[in-house]
């Protein structure tokens, strides 16, 4: 009765989330496949190097992104490596805290892992300015 | 009977058994109630039973089918709790608050209530903070470290830093049990988090405008 409603209330929010997700990241896919960001016509400034003149951890990452479309990897690494690892940890902890998985989320959220995704982000911004 | 349940990482109640049939409790839901010496799983505690299999929920509808016969039935069944009280009562003034489990006797149950005598730590009358101590596994606060280093790298924005130190905030005080701290923490995550894509977002569209070739 209660149980079972609910699990299908929580089933079907999870399959819409997912949808929209799949949605979002092929519409982000598909316009930077097309766009170059290096190359003339519109693209988006970070206004952090805009303003300061150093680059912000995701400095980068549209031209990273748009190379590792085509498939050239060594070139999309050159211009934010960092991103490699960020984006996929990120887009993991936000699909298993939508999931809403307790196991999963035990592991995750613990300490360690946080504290060890904190310091990279930071030493990585901190890092490519310095280099 | 009262009955605490914990939903949606805070405790609520108290709820009569009856109560609890339009509340989200399933079998592994925690329940607290006065007597038990700490939280347990819906599914674990015989007298919730009536609850999963049917009965309470067949019983109710005969109840409202047949309400007057049904009275009768339930001063019967009132009076033989209040003798399994009188008998159960001697038990309680010789201090053995667990064995209470059974007892109806409502004055006495409001003053161990206020004096919390029986009550185990997560006890519905105290604060969040004290109240996480005696649930034996609780749920993390969402601490949004996923959005915060996804703002970090696609919002150009510094304030996602600053979200991202405080989802470690919301992890560290959940390790330690500080559950009110971390759901503070993790508030604060959010919003900062909201703040950093309002941040980040409307100078990249500016000044992408203004200064984009």
């Amino acid at each position: 009765m209660i149980p079972d409603n609910q699990t299908k209330r929580q089933h079907t929010r999870t399959v819409t989330k997912a949808a929209v997700a799949v949605l979002v990241l092929s519409c982000v896919a598909a316009y930077y496949y097309l766009v170059d960001p290096s190359g003339a016509g519109f693209s988006f400034k970070c206004p952090f190097r805009l303003m300061t003149g150093y680059d912000c951890p995701g400095c980068g990452i549209q031209r990273a992104l748009h190379s590792l479309l085509h498939g050239r990897v060594a070139e999309a690494w050159h211009y934010n490596a960092f991103a490699f690892f960020a984006i996929p940890v990120a887009l993991l902890y936000i699909a298993a805290e939508a999931s809403g998985c307790r196991r999963l989320n035990a592991v995750l959220q613990h300490p360690v892992p946080v504290i060890a995704v904190f310091l990279g982000v930071v030493a990585w911004w901190i890092g490519r300015n310095l280099i | 009977m009262k009955i605490w349940i914990y939903v949606d990482g805070r405790q609520q109640g108290p709820f009569t058994l009856e109560q609890l049939l339009d509340q989200p409790v399933d079998e592994n839901t925690k329940v607290w109630y006065e007597g038990l010496p700490k939280w347990y799983p819906a599914g674990y505690l015989d007298e919730l039973k009536p609850l999963f299999d049917g009965s309470l929920a067949r019983r109710l509808a005969q109840e409202q089918a047949n309400p007057s016969a049904d009275a009768a039935v339930r001063v019967d069944s009132a009076d033989a709790v209040r003798t399994e009280a009188d008998d159960e009562e001697v038990i309680i003034t010789e201090d053995d608050c667990q064995s209470s489990a059974g007892y109806d006797d409502r004055e006495a149950r409001q003053e161990n209530v206020a004096g919390g005598i029986c009550a185990p730590a997560g006890y519905g009358m105290q604060s969040p903070a004290d109240g996480s101590a005696g649930m034996t596994e609780e749920k993390c606060p969402p601490t949004y470290i996923g959005w915060s280093v996804f703002l970090a790298f696609c919002c150009c924005s510094p304030v996602s830093v600053a979200a991202l130190a405080a989802s470690v905030c919301v992890s560290v005080f959940h390790n330690r049990h500080q559950a009110a701290r971390a759901r503070k923490a993790s508030e604060i995550a959010v919003w900062l988090v909201m703040i950093s894509f309002a941040l980040g977002m409307i100078p990249v569209v500016l000044m992408s405008a203004f200064f984009g070739e």
